[in-house]
């Protein structure tokens, strides 16, 4: 009987809570002789820009992480929230398999091996009326999730703020933000429709976690220890990005539940508006990244049918 | 006033001996840090005051507040750490000091001494291991600063030497001193 | 061995070592390697990586950057003669009442506790404004510093509270609710403290000087403007979205200096010495704090919360006999682990229980606010008592015997609210419905 330790920090009904449970579950219950005892909500001390050394160090076996943190020790992990590029479960799923290859190698250089990705969401733009022109836009005091985010919304016209998850509800209460950026699922989780009336869906991007673990124990496991891990893996892999798309209607039902108005349709005008403010982030992280990024992004417009 | 502590570390030390120069320069780094620190508490400040100002007047942000305000905390606890050791600012339970005859006092006084070197020491460094594998793989934040990660660890690293330090001066100062002595703390 | 012996060991290997007189932050780092190495077979490199993040992560925390501007917030206000000119502007007003300016403690840390979210800034900063003041006017020295432990928890039941936003977001239910459920409790709590000291009074009133009192005068009562402003412009600052309840501390440290500036008092020197006061009091609290964490990450992998929520799980018991079992099992968690740590490791497994018992989880999360505070006042980790050890220089054991009353009535508290559980939901049923 092998006991292995797991950390995330999102609540136990989050997208990502309910997948690791699920992974779990399937360790578990394998009969390998494998114990995951998930620690959720970050109950371990850990939060997601610490899991790579803790993971590396041996601190804990298992972890998951939000990719965005990961971005600081290699830019390409900011793919995934890359404005624009990915619209939809099916394009986020063909952006992540474009990009695989070099998530694993980015695992396997830190004594680590990735296991599965648990997507987000798509994000949108949370706020007290319908966002779908320009104007509307303009001038909007938003809290963003990310340095990709920020310098979209500027570039945009928005003023884009930086807040601690924490403060965000606090600050929406008084009036100190006018909207947020982020998923339907990360506003019904924050009880956002006590403050806010509208999401527009914008289908900005859809940033993944990354659930990894430390190869060497991985390879301290039995054999059937490892196929228990590399199976559940695979089955929550598949589960989750199955459970992305019943999620955003699932949510969606919650809030409309809730009296929250859902656009689904921006003016063109928008559209060309943001799709111009993202290609300066797009150039940058291009730029950054070399000849890693420009073969993602050939790789991906290959599979969905565009050119980048 | 009396503090909680029955003995800050001692403040004059003619028993240091030999090892009375650690000493000093215990005293004086741990002073440099807590100045330090004092520069962290004005920095936080300043900080927070621009954001509030940046946002409610010009709806912008600095866009790092949390991560800088965040290092800036733990830059003061841990440069704090010796300063606050020396003149008994960390608190301890000093319930069994009182009531033990003065040997048994001055051993648990070296115990106390002894265990704080070696954690201070333990910590010291793994953080310093830490901080130089941030370094050397060039690991930043991943926020629009992209502060290197070694430069906030390394504050942190800086406390935990001095206090390394202070607790060393302390412990030395409690093998060269004799059990009379203690009433001039 | 089973969880339950786990949590009994480390707790006996604490006292131990804190019994050496080793610094508490070193002691607490110290138990938890321990413990980590002995049960878990933790080696030396596991241990260093483990404590290195730790230590880093919960030490660069936005929330904790509240707890030095508070202190130095008081620092600065202590220095000034805003202190001397609040307790002659409240002595007519509460001086009549038996008990006299020991209810500035309860009421003091109540306001206080409606500006700053953790209960560690609050008796921080009231301690400092009162405690010297009450020992130098005659007060009883049990009934000052015991008061301050229990009402200092406050800060986490009268909004803004960090544990309520922790427990919003972990259990799903809306914060701002939360924190409107427990502002009545809290102010019923700030009652029957300021009842119970005034009772302490009547029988014994030799606890409280009743000499120099002075009459009751409009002039008097106008020394109090400045600390009102205080208040009002750090609650303002909160209510009106100036600033989030984390920025609010600096708001305090900006209206402070402003305010003795109105006094003609504002001096380098009184910058200078406030700072040098305030960061090794802050480095005291913090450190305390992170070896906190890393002490609830060592229990973490002991999966002690865990596996005694599981167990009590499994019983099959009633709302009410469910409710006992858990305020036991909080208050026992409470003498080892912060409030934070045991929101977050508990609800997970707690949570499910709950709302199959139909109770209500915005009533639950006034309960496990409560319970926080509860464990606050506890032996051997009780922060509160950490900070007025501190702070007045009583030995711990003093301070947690002077607390045990507090303690008493604030399980009295919870009795009430479990027994009428419109205390919480009363007000948030009227603000949203
Ligand atoms: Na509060
Ligand atoms: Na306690």
């Amino acid at each position: 009987q092998t006991a292995l330790d797991m950390t995330n920090e999102y609540e136990p009904n989050s997208i990502h809570g309910q997948g690791d449970q699920f992974f779990a579950e399937q360790v578990n219950n394998s009969g390998a002789g494998v114990e995951i005892t998930l620690h959720l909500g970050g109950a371990l001390g850990f939060r997601s820009a610490d899991n790579l050394d803790a993971v590396g160090d041996g601190v804990v076996p298992i972890a998951d992480t939000l990719g965005g943190v990961l971005a600081g020790s290699d830019p390409i992990f900011l793919v995934g929230s890359l404005p624009f590029v990915a619209a939809n479960p099916e394009e986020a799923r063909a952006l992540y398999e474009a990009a695989r290859p070099y998530y694993e190698a980015f695992f396997e250089e830190h004594g680590q091996m990735l296991l599965y990705a648990s997507p987000w969401p798509s994000s949108g733009l949370w706020a007290n009326e319908v966002v779908d022109t320009v104007e509307a836009l303009a001038g909007l005091t938003m809290r963003t999730y990310d340095v990709n985010g920020t310098r979209t919304l500027i570039a945009a016209g928005a003023s884009p703020i930086q807040l601690s998850w924490a403060d965000v509800v606090p600050q929406l209460a008084t009036g100190g933000i006018e909207g947020v950026l982020t998923s339907a699922e990360g506003g019904v989780n924050a009880s956002f429709h006590e403050h806010l009336s509208h999401f527009t869906e914008i289908n900005y991007a859809m940033p993944l976690n990354f659930v990894h673990m430390n190869r060497d124990a991985f390879e301290a496991l039995p054999p059937e220890g490892q196929q228990a891990i590399v199976d559940a893996a695979a089955a929550t892999d598949a589960r989750n990005w199955q459970a992305l798309a019943d999620r955003v209607s699932l949510n969606y039902e919650t809030l409309r539940g809730q009296g929250v108005i859902i656009v689904e349709e921006i003016t063109p005008e928008l559209q060309a508006h943001l799709a111009d403010a993202a290609s300066v982030v797009l150039e940058d992280w291009l730029e950054q990244t070399g000849d890693a990024g420009a073969a993602v992004l050939s790789a991906y417009g290959e599979s969905v049918g565009r050119s980048y | 006033m009396r503090r909680g502590l029955a003995c800050a570390l001692p403040e004059q030390i003619p028993r240091g001996g030999e090892y009375g120069p650690v000493i000093t320069l215990a005293k004086n780094l741990s002073r440099i840090g807590n100045g330090a620190a004092i520069l962290a508490l004005v920095f936080m400040f300043g900080h927070i005051i621009l954001e509030i100002t940046l946002r409610n007047l010009f709806h912008t942000s600095t866009f790092v507040l949390d991560e800088f305000v965040g290092h800036a905390v733990s830059a003061l606890t841990f440069l704090a750490l010796g300063e606050a050791l020396r003149t008994g600012t960390l608190i301890r339970v000093s319930l069994l000091h009182d009531s033990v005859p003065d040997s048994a006092k001055r051993v648990l006084e070296m115990f106390a001494m002894a265990s704080a070197l070696s954690v201070g020491s333990f910590a010291l460094w793994f953080v310093g291991v830490s901080v130089l594998r941030q370094f050397e793989r060039g690991t930043t934040s991943a926020s629009i600063a992209q502060i290197p990660l070694w430069i906030p660890e390394a504050l942190v690293l800086f406390g935990l030497a001095i206090f390394v330090l202070q607790a060393l001066a302390g412990l030395i100062g409690l093998i060269f001193r004799t059990p009379q002595s203690e009433e001039t703390v | 061995m089973d969880a339950g012996s786990i949590s009994l060991l480390v707790l006996l290997l604490l006292v131990g070592y804190l019994a050496t007189g080793t610094v508490i932050f070193v002691s607490i780092i110290c138990v938890s390697l321990i413990s980590l190495a002995a049960f878990l077979d933790f080696d030396a490199h596991r241990l260093g990586a483990t404590l290195t993040r730790i230590m880093i992560r919960s030490s660069s925390s936005w929330e904790l950057s509240a707890i030095p501007l508070f202190v130095w917030m008081g620092e600065i206000v202590f220095r000034s003669s805003l202190i001397s000119k609040m307790f002659r502007g409240l002595s007519p007003v509460v001086g009549r009442l038996p008990g006299g300016l020991l209810h500035t403690n309860v009421i003091g840390c109540a306001l206080f506790a409606a500006v700053s979210g953790s209960s560690a800034a609050t008796t921080a900063t009231v301690g400092k404004i009162t405690l010297g003041e009450l020992r130098d006017r005659g007060y009883d020295e049990r009934l000052s510093v015991g008061s301050l432990a229990g009402a200092g928890t406050l800060g986490l039941l009268i909004p803004p509270s960090i544990v309520m936003i922790i427990y919003g977001l972990l259990a799903n239910v809306s914060i701002i609710q939360l924190f409107a459920a427990g502002l009545l409790p809290g102010f019923l709590i700030a009652t029957i403290y300021s009842g119970y000291v005034a009772a302490r009074c009547i029988v014994k009133p030799q606890l409280a000087p009743r000499d120099g009192v002075p009459e009751v005068s409009g002039r008097a009562i106008l020394d109090l403007w400045p600390i009102v402003v205080l208040i009002i412009v750090v609650l303002g600052s909160i209510y009106t979205g100036w600033a989030t309840p984390s920025e609010s501390a600096a708001i305090g440290v900006a209206t402070a200096l402003a305010l003795t500036a109105i006094h003609g008092e504002l001096s380098f020197k009184l910058i200078r010495e406030s700072l040098i006061a305030a960061v090794p009091i802050s480095c005291m609290i913090c450190s305390i704090l992170v070896a906190a964490a890393f002490l609830s990450t060592a229990m973490g992998f002991l999966h002690i919360p865990q596996d005694i929520a599981r167990l009590i799980g499994g019983l099959n018991l009633s709302a009410a006999q469910l409710l006992l079992l858990l305020a036991v099992f909080y208050v026992l968690l409470g003498l080892l682990l912060d409030g934070i740590s045991i929101t977050v490791m508990t609800l997970p497994i707690i949570l499910p229980l709950i709302l199959a018992a139909g109770i209500d989880p915005i009533w639950f999360g006034v309960f496990l606010v409560i319970m926080v505070e509860l464990g606050q006042m506890t032996p051997p980790v009780g922060f509160n008592l950490f900070i007025l050890q501190g702070m007045s220089g009583v030995p711990i054991l003093r301070v947690a015997s002077a607390a045990l009353p507090f303690f008493a009535l604030m399980c009295l508290g919870v009795l009430l609210l479990t027994l009428f559980p419109d205390i919480a939901l009363w007000l948030p049923s009227v603000l949203f419905q």
